[in-house]
């Protein structure tokens, strides 16, 4: 019986699979992916940012469905340090200017990073005023069910 | 039939057997045909009683005992797939009476009326550091989480599995949020905490004390496999 259904499971899975993506270049097929980021240390979220990118070298960014789920102290990553006497909440503001140029890179390479609104309302976040580039649409009602969300349309979930 | 092979049984349903003695049960049932009826009976109850009530557990347990009961969702999970497998197969008469959801859920709150497991969204949380103030957090996550879920008429079903250094926040000396877990695991049948016997087993031998946790808690062999199995089951994932 388990024989019949992995041989079913695969075989649904090579019918699923366009020729193109399973033989492609690298190996590679198409990934999605959603990274989770609820810390704010400075070098943890420089360090998750720099698995991103290499996620994305070996992968191929047209092969790669990247979203940064940030929820709770993770906010640290877009808060722009001149914001840090507004925001009692949060103990780092980690978007300066190099971080800025690494979430820019990021962007440019189909990475979208998503921004729990439990968070900014709770921690009294002004999107506008406090945040590095981000915009209404970056917004999700809460990080976590997007998390569970995300998971539950086949994202894979990665912690760094 | 003597009450051990019943404790067999019901592991076994339970998906809690070790290899070796999955073989020695599945060489019971097959020569015993009694035996092996009693086990498919005890798979159908759980499927059953599973899909009538996409959120198993209730009231806290008293930690250290294996409790079969406790381990329904898993055990009816895997057989939900496998009575979809063959094709909605159900025997016995369905005589869940609607008492029965009241013992499940004394307060009637966080279930959202759902018949198949998956209309529910299932989240196991993975708590493996000592941060208490991060475990404080999410249970404000959970806590609204859970709230949105009912308001919107959706089944949800939560699990915080601690182990390692994660198992403070289930242990009585420990634990910071002692009274908020007993509250929160009061007021939402569909929220179940979990914590590792392997972790409070080593701690108990490193410490050379005696580990309690906490009376809401329940203790599972292993908390890493059951998370590897809860992701199999199609659970979403994540780590605090």
């Amino acid at each position: 019986m388990r024989k019949y259904f992995y041989t079913l499971i695969a075989l649904l899975a090579w019918i699923g699979l366009p020729a193109s993506q399973a033989l492609a270049d690298n190996g590679y097929s198409k990934q999605k992916v959603v990274y989770h980021i609820n810390y704010d240390d400075p070098k943890t979220q420089a360090g998750a940012l720099r698995n991103i990118q290499n996620h994305i070298n070996a992968v191929g960014a047209d092969k790669l469905d990247i979203k940064v789920v940030l929820h709770g102290n993770g906010l640290a990553l877009l808060i722009l340090p001149e914001a840090m006497p507004d925001l009692p909440k949060f103990k780092h503001a980690n978007a300066n200017d190099q971080m800025a140029a690494r979430i820019d890179g990021l962007k440019q390479q189909n990475v979208s990073f998503q921004v729990c609104a439990n968070t900014v309302r709770g921690r009294k976040v002004s999107v506008e005023d406090h945040l590095y580039d981000v915009e209404d649409s970056d917004i999700v009602p809460s990080g976590v069910a997007e998390l569970a969300r995300l998971q539950q349309l086949g994202y894979v979930y990665i912690k760094p | 039939m003597s009450r051990n092979d019943d404790i067999d049984i019901n592991a076994y349903v339970d998906g809690e057997l070790t290899p070796d003695e999955r073989l020695e049960v599945l060489a019971a049932l097959r020569e015993n045909p009694d035996l092996a009826r009693e086990a498919c009976e005890l798979h159908n109850l759980k499927s059953q009683l599973h899909l009538a009530y996409a959120n198993p557990p209730g009231p806290g347990r008293k930690p250290g005992r294996r409790k079969p009961s406790a381990l329904i969702g898993i055990a009816a999970s895997l057989l939900a797939l496998a009575i979809g497998v063959t094709g909605g197969w159900f025997a016995g008469s369905n005589d869940i009476r609607p008492d029965r959801l009241v013992l499940l859920d004394p307060q009637g709150r966080g279930q959202a009326p759902a018949t198949a497991e998956s209309d529910a969204t299932r989240i196991v949380f993975h708590l493996t550091t000592s941060d208490q103030v991060a475990a404080g957090e999410l249970l404000d996550d959970i806590e609204a989480m859970l709230d949105a879920y009912h308001e919107n008429g959706n089944a949800l079903r939560v699990e915080v599995v601690s182990n390692g250094d994660g198992l403070d926040f289930l242990r009585e000396r420990l634990s910071r949020h002692k009274v908020r877990i007993k509250q929160l695991a009061e007021d939402y049948g569909n929220l179940t905490f979990v914590a590792c016997k392997n972790t409070i087993d080593r701690v108990e031998v490193e410490d050379g004390i005696e580990i309690n946790v906490l009376p809401e808690a329940e203790v599972i062999d292993s908390g890493v496999n059951h998370v590897v199995r809860r992701q199999k089951e199609g659970w979403a994932y994540i780590r605090v």
